[in-house]
């Protein structure tokens, strides 16, 4: 055969380095009707845009309209067409029945992942690259600050690697959410374009146009960037991986991680920068522990291995980082408790802090309660396969009650909102509209804590059969460990 | 791939055990305690009809899906527990399986070489080997939208050879296959097994899986109904409606045939299940053979003129009915 092998053509296009899924999505995408009109297009686009412009010099007309068309033109490719093409990454696999053979290739789920995002940014990196010669242009004839342009295109591409790296998180995700999500985000941007456009013609300055991001702050917002694309690319790797790879250690370990680096940012950096990485932070923080209370449990020795080989330490961490539920309040309690370390970093030497200091503990001891509130309600639709929805829409409810109890409560008498006390999340929204009612926190204080106090108690009996589950499991590991050493 | 047997003998001579598989789908329950083995070397058939539970079972092994309740181990590695060691060693051909756009052949069978970690030198041999072993070379440069049925199924078989995988598992093959193409296929199935491959091959035209297979599994409602040889199968004897042992005989006769058809009808013990322009189709009750003979001597002395009289072997899609009749029993 090999005979025959050395006469049949061999095709170098890419590296042996490269990413099998990188080569696959380049060599697809690149010959994409998509991909080539998109790029006909901006270049044709480019073409008139700097033409006018140079017309327009010339005759010494106003040249701000179109500055404002071409950011127009570089944004839409760069911002909504070239990521909504991640919307299809993995869904379109799905159907077409192509990712299955792909999963039982040696590519781990978080390289496929990966793959589709680089093979995505790289080619709106062309289109950038393909844009650059324009600018330069524009810098020639035009007299624009090329750099503030540069900077500006620049932070276009950075803010389409986290678009696309979310588009792929969402092509995971039902094909309905995926389309209410599209009917919301596409005009949402049709109309910022559009707004930005007449600004930029009216002879105003655009955000694209010019240092509007003080350096100091680059490698903050270049890190949340970061940060993002791991998180979102993390989310869809977990969604096509077997069970037997902790997703939710990896998801889990990252928060705990941040929560340390507001901690750090609390004591030392004090409210702006404690501040700023928290804003940042926030969605994710709160995606990772809502997805932690709402897990099933995987109860594979396999994944207890990796505990089990480091002892009792090992052990611990498991009681935070193993998949469902019951790790899951383990985990956002120590979430908690980090953040209210950070935040109390913050208020350490702030007058605030002695001024209301019942408020502020009522209100972390509401949030707690707020958090593991609907896993009770949880336990009665166990057939439910959707828990996360599920754990929001109950979320829904409380706030809908709050809502119901703002409408009817007097400012100066809000003798409505007592009723909400049983309703953690409730009582937490009605402590916040009301933050200067020190006698309404005292009393969700009360009752919510015993509410609270009471919902652990019945969370903590099933906790405890399912960490003497995972106690077996780890013993069972522990074993399957120990026999593969002496063998 | 050499043209001897190739299987590897350090693994387990007893390669895949599947026991107690469940599988429930809401409220579907579509895999029911299955339980069965499959030795090294190995050609099984898998024989059900649609919806039986047959492409769960199968996606299941190959763990891309997981069960509710039981377990799957394949060379002793189980599916759930180490999906990514059990990966190295098989190899799946679905039912159906999508196209890349703008990807040709070559391209589509190089990134999978990619993917199963072959490196430049050695990737573009295993290409090249797999390529002339489904006969896919005369097609390297054609894009994969362009290809036919037949030629899809190829590819998707020679995708499937890449890693050179010890345990294939092959999700109704045969569908849609003209019968040029099915002929083809069928001698790359014995190609495989002469080379100590195991196969798990599911189908529900039975005939064909008879002539590649040396054991059958029959699964019906998600449970699994019968394990064994075709030819047990095929010697076996019907039944008939009230679940009576009969064979069946095909005895051709000079002149017309309703001589023997009066004669069949007059005589206890035989029935006539299809008359021919020559002949007929009787059903003898009973299996002794003995008196199966005695029968055709008596069929002789009362004057019918017969000039054929051959017992018949059962078809496979008898035995099929035939035992899916004995289950709702």
């Amino acid at each position: 055969m090999s005979a025959t092998a050395s006469a049949l053509p061999v095709k170098n296009d890419f590296a042996d380095w490269l990413s099998p899924i990188l080569v696959k999505e380049l060599r697809q995408g690149m010959q994409a009707r998509t991909f080539v009109s998109i790029f006909i297009v901006v270049q044709v686009v480019m073409i008139l845009l700097v033409g006018f412009h140079l017309l327009s010099l010339s005759t010494n007309a106003r040249t701000s309209g179109y500055d404002g068309f071409f950011w127009v033109f570089v944004g839409f490719p760069l911002l909504v067409l070239m990521p909504a093409r991640g919307l299809a990454a993995v869904s379109e696999e799905m159907r077409a029945n192509t990712l299955d053979l792909v999963r039982l290739t040696r590519l781990t789920a978080f390289r496929i992942i990966l793959g589709k995002w680089v093979a995505l940014v790289s080619q709106s990196g062309l289109l950038v690259a393909a844009i650059l010669p324009y600018a330069v242009l524009r810098y020639f004839f035009g007299r624009v600050d090329v750099i503030a342009e540069l900077e500006s295109l620049g932070w276009m591409l950075a803010a389409s690697f986290v678009i696309t790296a979310g588009a792929i998180a969402l092509s995971t995700a039902h094909l309905v959410l995926r389309i209410l999500l599209l009917l919301a985000v596409v005009p949402f941007f049709l109309y910022i374009s559009a707004a930005f456009a007449f600004s930029m013609a009216m002879g105003g300055r655009g955000i694209f146009s010019g240092s509007f991001i003080p350096v100091n702050y680059w490698w903050l917002i270049l890190t949340a960037m970061a940060v993002y694309v791991v998180m979102f690319l993390e989310y869809a790797a977990s969604k096509i991986a077997p069970q037997s790879e902790n997703h939710s250690a990896r998801k889990r370990s990252a928060v705990l991680l941040f929560s340390i680096i507001l901690v750090a940012a609390g004591w030392l950096g004090g409210a702006s920068w404690f501040g700023s990485i928290f804003a940042w932070m926030a969605p994710i923080i709160i995606w990772v522990v809502v997805e932690a209370l709402t897990e099933k449990p995987v109860l594979l020795p396999s994944l207890f291995k990796p505990f089990a080989r480091r002892g009792v330490i090992g052990r611990l961490a498991g009681r935070f980082l193993y998949p469902g539920w019951a790790t899951g309040i383990m985990f956002t309690a120590l979430v908690e408790g980090l953040l209210f370390l950070a935040v109390h970093g913050v208020l350490k030497f702030d007058p605030i802090l002695d001024a209301s200091r019942l408020a502020f503990y009522a209100v972390w001891v509401l949030i707690f309660s707020g958090l593991i509130a609907p896993l009770p309600i949880m336990f009665m639709f166990k057939r439910v396969e959707k828990r996360f929805w599920l754990y929001l829409l109950i979320q829904l409810i409380f706030v809908l009650l709050f809502a119901a109890a703002s409408t009817v409560a007097d400012r100066d008498s809000p003798s409505a909102f007592y009723w909400l006390a049983p309703f953690p999340t409730s009582a937490l929204l009605a402590v916040a509209s009301q933050n200067e009612n020190a006698g309404l926190a005292a009393f969700f204080l009360t009752i919510t804590s015993v509410v609270g106090g009471g919902l652990l108690l019945i969370l903590a009996f099933f906790m405890r059969r399912e960490f003497s589950v995972y106690s077996s499991l780890e013993t069972t590991a522990a074993d399957s460990i120990k026999k593969n050493s002496s063998d | 791939m050499t043209e001897t047997a190739t299987s590897n003998t350090t693994l387990p001579e007893k390669l895949v055990e599947v026991r107690d598989l469940n599988r429930v789908f809401d409220k579907v329950h579509a895999v029911q305690e299955v339980s069965f083995d499959i030795h090294r070397g190995q050609v099984v058939g898998f024989i059900g009809a649609n919806g039986a539970g047959k492409t769960t079972t199968m996606r299941i092994m190959a763990t891309l899906d997981e069960p509710t309740t039981g377990c799957v181990s394949i060379a002793g590695e189980d599916v759930m527990q180490h999906p990514e060691r059990v990966r190295r060693l098989i190899g799946w051909m679905p039912d159906s399986f999508g196209t890349y756009a703008n990807m040709t052949v070559f391209e589509y069978l190089d990134f999978f070489a990619r993917a199963y970690g072959f490196n430049k030198s050695v990737r573009h041999e295993r290409v090249h080997e797999v390529m002339e072993f489904a006969d896919l070379t005369p097609l390297a440069d054609r894009p994969m939208g362009k290809l036919s049925k037949g030629m899809g199924q190829r590819l998707c078989f020679g995708r499937m050879l890449i890693p050179d995988p010890e345990f294939m598992i092959l999700d109704e093959p045969a569908a849609g296959l003209d019968p040029k193409a099915r002929m083809e296929f069928k001698n790359l199935v014995r190609l495989l097994a002469q080379r100590g491959k195991t196969l798990f091959i599911s189908s529900h035209i039975l005939s064909e899986l008879g002539e590649m297979c040396d054991t059958l599994l029959f699964i019906d409602g998600g449970k699994i109904v019968y394990h064994g040889g075709a030819e047990a199968l095929t010697r076996g004897n019907s039944t008939n409606a009230s679940g009576q042992a009969h064979m069946v005989v095909s005895v051709g006769v000079t002149g017309l045939s309703d001589t023997l058809t009066q004669w069949a009808t007059m005589n206890p013990g035989w029935s006539v299940l299809e008359q021919k322009r020559d002949g007929a189709r009787l059903a003898f009750e009973g299996e002794d053979t003995t008196n199966l003979a005695a029968g055709l001597r008596k069929m002789i002395l009362d004057g019918v003129p017969v000039i054929e009289f051959r017992r018949e072997e059962r078809k496979l899609e008898d035995a099929f009915v035939d035992m899916l009749k004995k289950v709702s029993q």
